[in-house]
């Protein structure tokens, strides 16, 4: 019984690190068993950001936002080790990270649960350590995020590989039948790699079969949506960049990156393109719609009014920084990353980053009111169904200063012109973002 | 003392973040505000061409909408006499086609509501259509039943465009009206037969005709031609007769013409009616009017009258159709004046420019909005900013379609009392079924022209003097 009553005590005033996965710093109270063969961990971090915006036509909404409130926890055996992460910000319980991990050697390790999909490097790099208030737009729209699976990691010296296979739906809600598979890594080679000086270049590849939808005049329909707000958390709106993908069937992610990292100075940055293939059950569409005066009369009539086509999306970021003082910046080797503000620390950071959420057939005109496009380039009162996506287009420019008061307190200060387009939107061209974020993490 | 100096840095880092905060807060944050939004929108503006086109038409137009479908059958006869001798600037029409290309007038896609055509064809090819057939095209009874068989496996009843004219002239138009509106019903809507209008017909009762009828009350034509499947538009010809109608008092309103959907009408629509146009010679491209030729004249009779069917203006284009709208354009050329209708739910600031730089780009002169309120209550496209953006972009705007004392009321501003960010009124003319009302209202209001008509006769007195 004493030993349940001091245990709490003692997490709460010792301090250790432990390597964790999605903090990657590590939590500051531990307790470890007699020997030293069991750990545990507990650990919170807050984030509380301010922003104020200013746009051309629509407003976004100005001031503070509890971005970020979690609670996360760590138990490590020999070679094993589990971690589980939650999010309590905005009133809303977010379920994070939680998986268990066996490794073995000092290079491989394969991991099973809820986490990041390996295919980007800023999807694994945590945000607590990012550098940026935000990620970029091109990684929030185009990138994968969290999945359930399981991935086999491999982190040599000049090689890194991540794959894994993941759960297309996470809660297997799908209307019936087989809910769809991902399929993602990132594949590095690093000609220099020390802990304050790397190098490496990769690229990486992302499959998802896509079978959850809704079921749509008796068939189901698929919709891949690719959105993100404008690298800010306090206005979340994503309407602004905002692409529908129906009938997605087959969704492929392509990538490369490159990092350079040395004691008092990061680069890095990543292309990714993705590809959308669709599919969609014709012959069982055209037969349900017959039987009316305004019926299609064959297949291929059906077809020819309702075309359909692979959409194509692409984003990029390129992100850099240069550290004023404090703690060198520190290349992560296990997971190909550079490591957060550590310490007392001082450092200016840039980014710039486009985000390519159209694809527009050429020659295509846009009915705004009704936010359509006729491919036939013409108005016409009824068209065939577009196979243009007008998502929007994004150029985004970073400036930020981060200061770091120790290793537990940051302070992160952003100014973000968005330079947008979208057709929906014309008068919307110029987003301004002034944001401040307070961390406090353990 | 590592804890005192945690504690000063969250300290002095909340310090920061609150000041920031209390920094940015000092300037207010609009929610999105319309009036402000339709401000600051800019529009398209038509060219001044354009503008020269739009001036053909009369300031603060009355355009009576199908004739009236309040006291009247739509779109006939009565109505559009009624419209004429009540002093509407335009008789307003919705144009389509028969299957041997005679234009003629009808609201719906099809004609169940205003014929009786569910009892006298049903849903067949109608049975007269055999002996047309032999008369028309030389057929032996035979190859008739044979061709109307064929006819059969392609026929979609109801619509204009299954019907050769001369079948449509077999219904009644108007006893359905006395059925629908047994307040307005007149014996007479029934007895003197209302037929499905033609072009010409609106154009002929705008210049004061009316249809000559035989003795049984049948309206006199002639029929000439063969039937030739392979150019069904043109190879009949109709010769319609009229008489000047004595109940005439001089009136010669316009005529404002809706081009329907595009599915119900040839693709040479536009084509079909500029060269109908052109053959009653009103079409004022090829035929154009002195250009100061006045709105509203005073008659022989020493009493102004409605002259706009003599000027420039005689004629205004309408259209939903987004296709419609563009093929006038290319065949037109904005010469004529062209009305761009709107029907939108919840629509934006941005949207609504958006319709406004369509209209200007597709060489339209006027926009057509709905307007809410008892009894159609349509969705609101004509809110005080809406109407701002019309004016801006130079264009006129004609809301349709208007049925009570109270929509004019609020569109003409008179309960906004001078605190709209726009000046009232809300319109620059507008489509109205209630005709008399209108013209009162704005006589009272001193928006009438001088030199139009200032005196408006009792719609039901003007019904018995004309013979309903």
């Amino acid at each position: 019984m004493k030993k349940y009553i001091l245990m709490p005590i003692m997490a709460l005033f010792t301090l250790a690190n432990v390597a964790a996965q999605d903090f990657d710093t590590a939590p500051t109270i531990q307790i470890g068993s007699k020997n030293n063969d069991a750990q545990f961990t507990i650990g919170a971090r807050m984030m509380a950001d301010v922003a104020y915006y200013h746009s051309d036509f629509t407003p976004l909404k100005s001031g503070a936002a509890l971005t970020d409130a979690r609670i996360r926890t760590s138990m490590k055996f020999n070679d094993w080790y589990f971690y589980a992460d939650f999010d309590f910000s905005k009133g809303k319980f977010k379920q994070k990270d939680i998986y268990l991990q066996y490794s073995w050697g000092d290079t491989q390790s394969i991991k099973a649960g809820y986490f990041c999909d390996p295919s980007n490097m800023a999807g694994n790099t945590s945000i607590g350590s990012y550098h940026f208030i935000s990620r970029s737009a091109a990684t929030r729209a185009l990138a994968a995020g969290r999945q359930l699976g399981v991935a086999y990691k491999y982190a040599g010296e000049k090689f890194f590989a991540n794959q894994g296979i993941f759960a297309e739906n996470l809660y297997n809600d799908q209307l019936a039948g087989f809910q769809g598979v991902t399929l993602g890594g990132r594949w590095l080679y690093r000609p220099i790699n020390s802990e304050n000086h790397a190098l490496h270049v990769g690229i990486n590849a992302r499959y998802a079969k896509i079978n959850s939808g809704e079921n749509y005049q008796g068939v189901v329909k698929t919709n891949v949506t690719l959105s993100t707000p404008f690298e800010t958390y306090v206005d979340t709106n994503s309407d602004f960049m905002n692409a529908q993908v129906p009938w997605a069937s087959d969704v492929l992610n392509l990538g490369f990156e490159a990092m350079y990292v040395s004691p008092k100075f990061f680069a890095r940055g990543e292309y990714i393109y993705k590809s959308i293939a669709k599919e969609r059950d014709d012959e069982t569409l055209f037969k349900n719609q017959l039987g009316t005066e305004w019926s299609w009369g064959s297949l291929a009539s059906w077809q020819a009014g309702n075309p359909l086509k692979t959409s194509n999306f692409h984003g990029a970021y390129v992100e850099a920084g240069f550290m004023i003082f404090g703690e060198p910046y520190r290349y992560d080797s296990k997971n190909g990353i550079v490591g957060g503000m550590r310490g007392k620390t001082l450092e200016i950071v840039a980014r710039y980053s486009y985000t390519g959420l159209n694809d527009i057939e050429d020659g295509a005109y846009y009915f705004l009111p009704r936010d359509q496009y006729i491919d036939e380039g013409m108005l016409l009162d009824y068209p065939a169904s577009s196979k243009s996506i007008g998502g929007g287009k994004l150029h985004a420019v970073t400036l930020g200063v981060n200061y770091s008061f120790n290793k537990y307190v940051h302070m992160l200060v952003d100014y973000t012109y968005n330079c947008f387009e979208r057709d929906k939107y014309p008068y919307d061209k110029n987003f301004h973002a002034l944001q401040g974020r307070l961390v406090f993490s353990f | 003392m590592k804890t005192k100096n945690l504690l000063q840095t969250i300290a002095m880092s909340l310090v920061s973040f609150v000041m920031v905060f209390a920094l940015i807060s000092c300037e207010k944050q609009d929610v999105t505000n319309t009036d402000q939004d339709a401000a600051r929108i800019e529009t398209k503006h038509i060219s001044p061409e354009m503008a020269r086109v739009r001036d053909y038409v009369p300031d603060m137009a009355v355009v009576a909408h199908r004739g009236s479908v309040f006291w009247v059958p739509e779109e006939t006869e009565a109505a559009w006499r009624w419209a004429r001798e009540i002093g509407a600037d335009y008789l307003e029409s919705d144009l389509q086609c028969s299957k041997d290309g005679v234009i003629l007038a009808n609201h719906d896609d099809n004609l169940k509501r205003t014929t009786n055509i569910e009892n006298v064809f049903g849903e067949t090819v109608p049975e007269t259509r055999v002996q047309f057939y032999m008369e028309r095209a030389g057929m032996t009874e035979a190859e008739a039943q044979a061709q109307v068989q064929a006819d059969r496996l392609s026929f979609t009843p109801f619509y204009t465009k299954s019907y050769f004219y001369e079948e449509l002239m077999m219904l009644d138009a108007g006893t359905w009206f006395n059925e629908d509106m047994p307040e307005q019903a007149r014996e007479a809507f029934s007895t003197q037969k209302q037929y499905v209008s033609s072009l010409e017909d609106q154009i002929m009762y705008a210049e004061g005709k009316m249809l000559k009828r035989d003795a049984n009350g049948d309206r006199v034509y002639t029929l000439t031609g063969t039937w030739d499947p392979a150019n069904p538009h043109t190879c009949l010809k109709y010769e319609f007769e009229y008489v000047d109608d004595p109940q005439d008092t001089g009136n010669r309103p316009g005529i404002y013409l809706e081009f329907k959907e595009s599915w119900l009408n040839p693709s040479n629509f536009e084509q079909m009616v500029y060269d109908e146009l052109d053959r009653l010679g009103w079409n004022v491209i090829t035929a154009p009017e002195a250009d100061n030729t006045p709105f509203y004249v005073t008659g022989d009779d020493g009493k102004q009258k409605v002259n706009v069917g003599n000027t420039n203006g005689k004629v205004i284009l309408q259209t939903f159709s987004w296709e419609s709208l563009r093929r006038s354009a290319e065949l037109y050329k904005g010469q004529i004046p062209m009305c761009f209708l709107l029907w939108h739910d919840q629509i934006t600031p941005t949207q609504y420019a958006a319709y406004i730089n369509i209209a200007v780009d597709n060489l339209a002169h006027i926009i057509g909005p709905s307007i809410a309120g008892a009894p159609n209550n349509y969705f609101e496209m004509n809110a005080p900013w809406m109407h701002d953006m019309i004016r801006r972009a130079g264009l006129l705007n004609h809301p349709y379609s208007f049925d009570t004392m109270e929509q004019m009321h609020v569109y003409f501003g008179d309960w906004h009392y001078g605190a709209s960010d726009f000046a009232a009124p809300y319109l620059d003319g507008l489509f109205t079924n209630r005709s008399e009302l209108t013209l009162q209202y704005m006589i009272d209001k001193g928006l009438r022209h001088p030199d139009a008509p200032q005196e408006v006769e009792n719609a039901s007195a003007c019904l018995d003097r004309l013979g309903y």
